[in-house]
């Protein structure tokens, strides 16, 4: 029992001492380590050919750019209507100004210091339009879809049939089609008034004819239109869509453009009837033209 | 009455104040076709990068957009904006005066390691929003996969369609007077840059297919021996093989969606059938059993279909079977003979030939034959092949010449625009488009 007691004592070195060693020893190595770094165990990582592009970052909006329009077709935007960025006068009555416009590139070009500023536009030509409504074409007969599927896409079949020509196609995409599904209150607004809107709009929309489901992609535009006949707010219906079908959201994103248009500013709307069209559902549905 | 008064006063009410509150719905049922306008502006340089790269990428992503025909590029003579004063603020107001509704701007920065950083940012002008935004790292060699990846994504954006530019075409090159017709596999990517050849000559090759999923392709050659073989040719490691040792003549092949298998014809006695093989080894799995010739087959995008010729019924006609070889049925009814269906990878239409009066057309059809559309006509059309997003089909035209005929490799839109010539070594035809480069 004695023996057995006093061994470790006698054998082994003092737990003290042992202790003091090893922390003598890491604390070197801890200061080696700060002087000379640490050992060069990885290299660079080697990069296999083929070389591969790496995607580094999807890079956030530019926080220095103009600020965002009222209309940007977010799901969180709920801003009330501002006043819109390429305004004459908003509470200047409508009429068509006398004043003569400036080619929109000089009227930038001469206020470059203030690029936030919008720039000034009179569209006279849509002016214009207001000022000789155009006549309803309700006798127009109605074309077949055949000739409408034609247009957008090409058919080179040898038929007995005419074949149209490219201009005679152009015109005929943006004729307007008799209203197939018009409110109950649009009688507010006259056929003729309501053609040349569409007729407007036609000519600003730009349609993805080769898109897979293209005719699917109907796009309702739920706008808040200025007194001065500009839009105020523009906001895509269906957002839930938006952000989840790449091919919606082009066909919205497309849409959203011809609101947006320079050619389609200010809307061809009668100026008198205000009530009627300041706030108004507008639906871009390409099924026709298939 | 007063009963009666009431309710009448309620309607009333009811419909007053519904009407009140309708609200002006317009539709708009026409549009145009017209390109969306896009500005590329010239990349940044930053930190002492390749100014080269700057003006390089930018220019192959403009030749890239205005190729599909879906954007028309503005002159950057007109630009009011430059492009360094952009990286602080876009003036949004000088892009729309020059009627700009696209705008793509970017850096390129050379990085410690050797590496090139490239970013660019797509936005929205009359939204006055970014659209997209993207960086990428690579080695410069890699500049132009980058423009072309960056196009994708752009295009991506504005149509909702996948891209298709960051992909690479093989194709037949040919060269020499018409009886010693030199025919070699030649590669190039989409818009003809980085031509080079896979084969030297010695050998007649024809009809090769990319895999629609690896850097493989499949074609026919007649070998030294002179004997038609399907090979397979591995474009990462070099190495072809024969597919399958069969007595008679084996051709028209293609892969699978999945490359592990491919299809092809084999014609013994006078007579061809469509035999699907996997490439992993087994025996290979006779699919059709008719006294004509079937040939041409071509998976659907899923793998549970295959389209194919043949002439069974009398004439030359298209048909559509399970990928086991059941429920064959005619898909094609119209005027004429058809030939070489080719599934789109979208799935929803075949791209074929058909030969009518003399003339042959490039059409395009639904799968169960209905929507039939010629697309493209001459003396001579043949090898129509997808892009990889479907959207876009290239193919080959033959026309007699002085000097024999010339063959020229083309690409058009499905919808029937925007056709023109691919870039290729000398004359081309067969081309096949690959899948995305990985």
């Amino acid at each position: 029992m004695v023996v057995d007691h006093n061994r470790p004592e006698v054998t082994e070195p003092p737990k003290s001492k042992k202790a003091l060693i090893i922390s003598i020893s890491l604390h070197l190595v801890v200061f080696l380590l700060i002087i000379f770094g640490l050992p060069h165990f990885r290299t660079e990582p080697v990069i296999s050919e083929p070389v591969p592009i790496e995607l580094v970052a999807d890079i956030g909006e530019m926080t220095t750019t103009n600020k965002k329009p009222v209309d940007a077709p977010k799901p969180k935007e709920e801003k009330p209507p501002e006043p819109p960025k390429k305004t004459e006068e908003p509470k200047k009555p409508p009429e068509p100004k006398k004043s003569t416009p400036e080619p929109p590139a000089e009227e930038v070009l001469k206020d470059p210091p203030k690029p936030d500023k919008p720039v000034e536009k009179v569209d006279d030509k849509a002016e214009k339009k207001i000022e000789k409504k155009p006549e309803p074409k309700k006798e127009k007969p109605k074309k077949t879809e055949q000739n409408d599927f034609d247009s957008l896409l090409k058919d080179l079949t040898p038929t007995e049939k005419q074949q149209p020509d490219t201009d005679e196609v152009a015109q005929k995409m943006t004729e307007p089609t008799p209203a197939p599904n018009v409110s109950r209150f649009a009688d507010t607004l006259s056929m003729s008034e309501m053609d040349a809107l569409r007729q407007q709009l036609s000519q600003c929309w730009s349609v993805m004819a080769g898109a897979a489901n293209a005719a699917d992609q109907v796009v309702e535009i739920s706008v808040t239109v200025n007194e001065d006949r500009t839009v105020a707010n523009a906001k895509i219906v269906d957002q839930g869509k938006y952000n989840s079908n790449p091919f919606f959201r082009a066909a919205a994103d497309s849409a959203m453009r011809a609101l947006r248009n320079p050619i389609c500013t200010p809307l061809n709307v009668p100026p008198n009837k205000y009530s009627q069209w300041h706030q108004m559902t507008i639906v871009f549905d390409p099924k026709e033209m298939f | 009455m007063t009963k009666f008064l009431y309710s009448f006063l309620f309607v009333a009410i009811s419909v007053v104040s519904s009407m009140a509150h309708a609200e002006l719905r317009v539709d708009v049922n026409k549009g145009t076709m017209d390109p969306i306008p896009v500005a590329i502006t010239q990349f940044v340089p930053k930190d002492g990068s390749n100014d080269q790269f700057a003006t390089d990428i930018p220019k192959v992503i403009s030749s890239d957009l205005e190729s599909t025909g879906l954007f028309k590029l503005i002159n950057p003579q007109s630009f009011i904006q430059d492009a360094a004063s952009m990286q602080t603020q876009i003036r949004f107001n000088e892009w729309k005066a020059i009627n700009a509704q696209a705008l793509v701007n970017g850096t390129v920065t050379k990085l410690p390691d050797g590496r090139t950083r490239v970013e660019f940012r797509l936005f929205d002008v009359l939204g006055q929003t970014q659209m997209s935004g993207m960086a990428y790292m690579t080695t410069p060699q890699n500049w132009r996969r980058i423009a072309h990846i960056i196009s994708d994504e752009i295009y991506k954006r504005l149509t909702g369609e996948n891209g298709y530019f960051d992909s690479r075409i093989v194709y037949v090159a040919e060269s020499g007077p018409g009886v010693k017709r030199i025919k070699r596999l030649a590669i190039m990517d989409q818009d003809g840059a980085n031509q080079r050849f896979l084969t030297s000559g010695q050998a007649l090759v024809l009809t090769p297919r990319f895999s629609p999923s690896t850097q493989t392709i499949t074609y026919l050659s007649y070998g030294t021996n002179n004997k038609p073989r399907v090979y397979i040719y591995d474009l990462e490691t070099g190495r072809q093989e024969v597919v399958g040792d069969f007595p008679g003549m084996t051709f028209a092949p293609r892969f699978s969606p999945d490359g592990n298998k491919v299809v092809m014809s084999l014609s013994q006695n006078g007579n061809s059938d469509i035999y699907s093989m996997s490439l992993g080894g087994g025996n290979p799995q006779k699919l059709t059993n008719s006294p004509g010739i079937d040939t041409a087959p071509s998976y659907s995008p899923d793998g549970s279909q295959i389209a194919f010729e043949s002439d069974r019924g009398g004439t030359q006609q298209l048909y559509v079977m399970s990928a086991s070889g059941g429920n064959q049925h005619r898909i094609s009814f119209g005027e004429g003979r058809y030939a070489s269906p080719v599934w789109s990878p979208r799935g929803d239409l075949i791209a074929f030939i058909k030969m009518l009066k003399g003339q042959f057309y490039l059409g395009v059809m639904k799968p169960d034959g209905t929507g039939e559309r010629m697309i493209s006509s001459a003396y001579h059309i043949e090898g129509p092949t997808w892009a990889p997003n479907g959207r876009v089909i290239a193919y080959f035209k033959e026309s007699p010449g002085a000097n024999g005929r010339t063959s020229k490799v083309y690409s058009i839109d499905l919808t029937g625009h925007n056709e023109h010539v691919l870039k290729t070594n000398g004359d081309g035809s067969d081309p096949a488009w690959s899948p995305l480069n990985p």
